[in-house]
């Protein structure tokens, strides 16, 4: 697979996970272009241990997990994360809404679900984390549950 | 609605901000590799050839006489060595950061580094300044004697004032802000390392 296919094939993903983890477009943007600037220097590295995928969601994961750096100068808990001043469409708002309560999720699941809904098998999962499949099994039901309560709670509001 | 919320389908609409062209970002990525690297060398070249010249001029036997200008030549030469290695050090571990391993594995490399970067912040530069005052103190007798004991005094009271509020108001006033900012970021790398770990248990 070259560059630009991998570009082309994983750009939209990779930005929903950065999505999920900050649920900031601009500042998810920026990561995701960093995640694929690293991509671009290692793949000459990359010997197949794993499957491309896996490899670039781990990139990506890290780089997300990276940015506390970012966020400790700028706590998200003084900034709440809120849904665009205008009223969008209401798949919209639900879309919105969705991102927002991963968003407020601690770190490694906001990880994790974000895979899980972006169809990555929860071996592949397990190898980007670097927990076991059951637990990330555990992991991703639980996860749901509260998404679930959440999104329930904040549709009650909206 | 809610009771069966297909999330996935929510989550595949997430509109994608229109994909920048690659190029332009790799371009701008290399500039900026070649301008943070360009900047290094500079800086590490400048205080190499400072050091070379410092070592000619005391050695070379031309100015110093007195086994106190080399002495304090010396301490002030292996204070800034040590600093330059130990930060150069640091900046190889950052550059290297392994971004390809689970996040497990990612969490607990950047929880090192978090934490050496914190002593270098604090223990190293407090170390580096210790030799530099004596150093230079010890570098400035030879001098400050054929200065006569007025000016010499001067020169020494104006060099230790000076010396004494770097180390004890500007670097401490640096530390207490960087190591805020150091315990914000490692306690947070400790908590999400944490919700690994706990996880990790019960495999």
């Amino acid at each position: 697979m070259s560059f630009e296919e991998i570009y082309d094939t994983y750009y939209s993903k990779i930005f929903r996970l950065c999505m999920g983890y900050m649920n900031d477009h601009d500042w998810a943007q920026d990561v995701t272009q960093e995640t694929f600037i690293t991509v671009w220097q290692k793949l000459s590295q990359f010997r197949n241990e794993s499957a491309i995928g896996t490899w670039i969601y781990r990139i990506a994961s890290n780089h997300c997990l990276r940015q506390l750096e970012k966020q400790s100068k700028m706590p998200k808990a003084e900034m709440p994360v809120q849904i665009e001043d205008k009223q969008p469409p209401d798949t919209d708002t639900q879309v919105q809404l969705l991102y927002k309560c991963i968003a407020e999720l601690p770190e490694i699941d906001r990880i994790i679900i974000s895979l899980e809904l972006e169809d990555v098998k929860q071996a592949e999962i397990a190898n980007i984390v670097g927990l076991s499949e059951t637990n990330i099994r555990v992991k991703v039901y639980r996860i749901k549950e509260r998404l679930s309560q959440k999104f329930k709670k904040y549709e009650h509001q909206y | 609605m809610s009771t069966n919320i297909d999330f996935k389908a929510l989550w595949q609409q997430q509109d994608v901000l229109a994909k920048p062209d690659i190029k332009e970002v790799i371009k701008k990525s290399r500039q900026l590799k070649k301008k943070t690297r360009n900047k290094l060398l500079l800086t590490n070249g400048l205080l190499v050839a400072v050091t070379i010249y410092y070592i000619v001029f005391l050695f070379g036997g031309y100015y110093s006489t007195k086994i106190t200008t080399r002495i304090g030549g010396l301490l002030t030469i292996m204070g800034f060595v040590a600093y330059l290695l130990v930060s150069n050090g640091l900046l190889v571990d950052l550059f290297k950061g392994h971004s390809e391993v689970d996040s497990f594995s990612y969490l607990k490399e950047l929880l090192t580094i978090k934490k050496k970067q914190e002593l270098v912040e604090t223990k190293v530069v407090k170390l580096y300044l210790i030799t530099l005052s004596v150093g230079v103190a010890l570098f400035m007798i030879e001098y400050t004697i054929k200065m006569g004991v007025i000016w010499g005094s001067v020169a020494y009271i104006c060099l230790f004032a000076y010396m004494a509020f770097v180390y004890f108001y500007l670097v401490p006033q640096r530390v207490r802000k960087q190591r805020a900012e150091w315990t914000a970021i490692i306690e947070k790398l400790q908590t999400i390392n944490d919700q690994l770990t706990q996880t990790k248990h019960l495999e």
